[in-house]
């Protein structure tokens, strides 16, 4: 599986990698991106199974890359991880497509559930 | 919004400073009220939430070694591992882009309106801002000690819970 991590906080990637390693997945290749419009290019070019975006980056959000894929017809299995956690930040995510949102700090045990989801 | 849901911030900030501590850190959090500064030198990271009518700055400060300790355990390195000063800075943003989002989320469900966040600003400093000095309220995470101060709208409100 490859995956994308799109944070511009190399802390915050690194912890999401461990999560993701703790959490059971495999990841045959992690793709990094330190802001949206970066974010936007990988998905695009290398076209990981699963994007990780946070929401507030530089360049773009994490959001409006969610949009414009959508816009683009492009079809790619994208989740949250950010502090945004409110009801309204969670229902224009979903209204984007994406398949979850996962709010910082977060545990092991909620990326076991997503994953699940997701490899479902 | 009423006088109820702004007392609610300490409260809020405290909940917000125990989750980051448990879940992201893997540290008790104990609270130590308004134990006077430590030491001068250590890093602070800033962060605003605001809407139209509200605007809340918030401020963390440790000194050095506690910060050191801290950055390592978000980053995921060992207490002994050396963390060069970009790192230090990056952890210290992400743990008050965390702890306000922890906040914004619960100010919110308490009847506060949407707030937005700022892009947090992180440096090492040779003393405690303004803020934490005057009046920030401190908690022991592991070993290391934090201070925390708020103030919304100018006004004051980093007291203790």
């Amino acid at each position: 599986m490859k995956i994308l991590i799109a944070d511009d906080s190399l802390t915050m990637r690194r912890l999401v990698m461990r999560t993701l390693h703790r959490a059971g997945l495999v990841a045959d290749q992690v793709v990094e991106a330190a802001n949206g419009k970066e974010a936007l290019d990988l998905i695009q070019s290398e076209r990981p199974d699963l994007s990780l975006l946070d929401w507030n980056m530089p360049e773009m959000t994490g959001i409006e890359v969610l949009e414009t894929l959508q816009a683009q017809g492009f079809r790619t299995k994208v989740g949250f991880v950010t502090s945004e956690g409110s009801a309204a930040f969670r229902d224009r995510a979903y209204a984007a497509g994406a398949l979850f949102l996962i709010s910082k700090p977060f545990t092991v045990e909620s990326f076991e559930l997503v994953l699940d989801m997701v490899e479902g | 919004m009423d006088s109820q849901a702004k007392e609610y911030l300490s409260v809020a900030l405290q909940e917000a400073m125990l989750e980051l501590s448990l879940i992201m850190l893997g540290m008790d959090c104990l609270e130590r009220g308004t134990e006077p500064l430590e030491g001068g030198a250590g890093y602070t990271s800033n962060i605003s939430l605001f809407n139209d009518g509200e605007h809340i700055e918030m401020d963390l400060f440790a000194p050095l070694a506690g910060a050191r300790v801290l950055a390592n355990a978000i980053g995921g390195g060992g207490e002994e591992d050396e963390i060069d000063e970009e790192l230090m800075l990056d952890a210290f943003r992400e743990m008050a882009n965390i702890l306000a989002g922890g906040l914004k989320s619960r100010l919110e469900d308490n009847g506060w309106e949407p707030l937005r966040l700022s892009i947090p600003v992180a440096r090492s400093v040779d003393a405690a801002p303004e803020r934490v000095e005057r009046g920030g309220w401190s908690v022991m995470v592991g070993e290391s000690p934090v201070w925390l101060a708020t103030d919304i709208g100018g006004e004051h409100a980093g007291r203790q819970p």
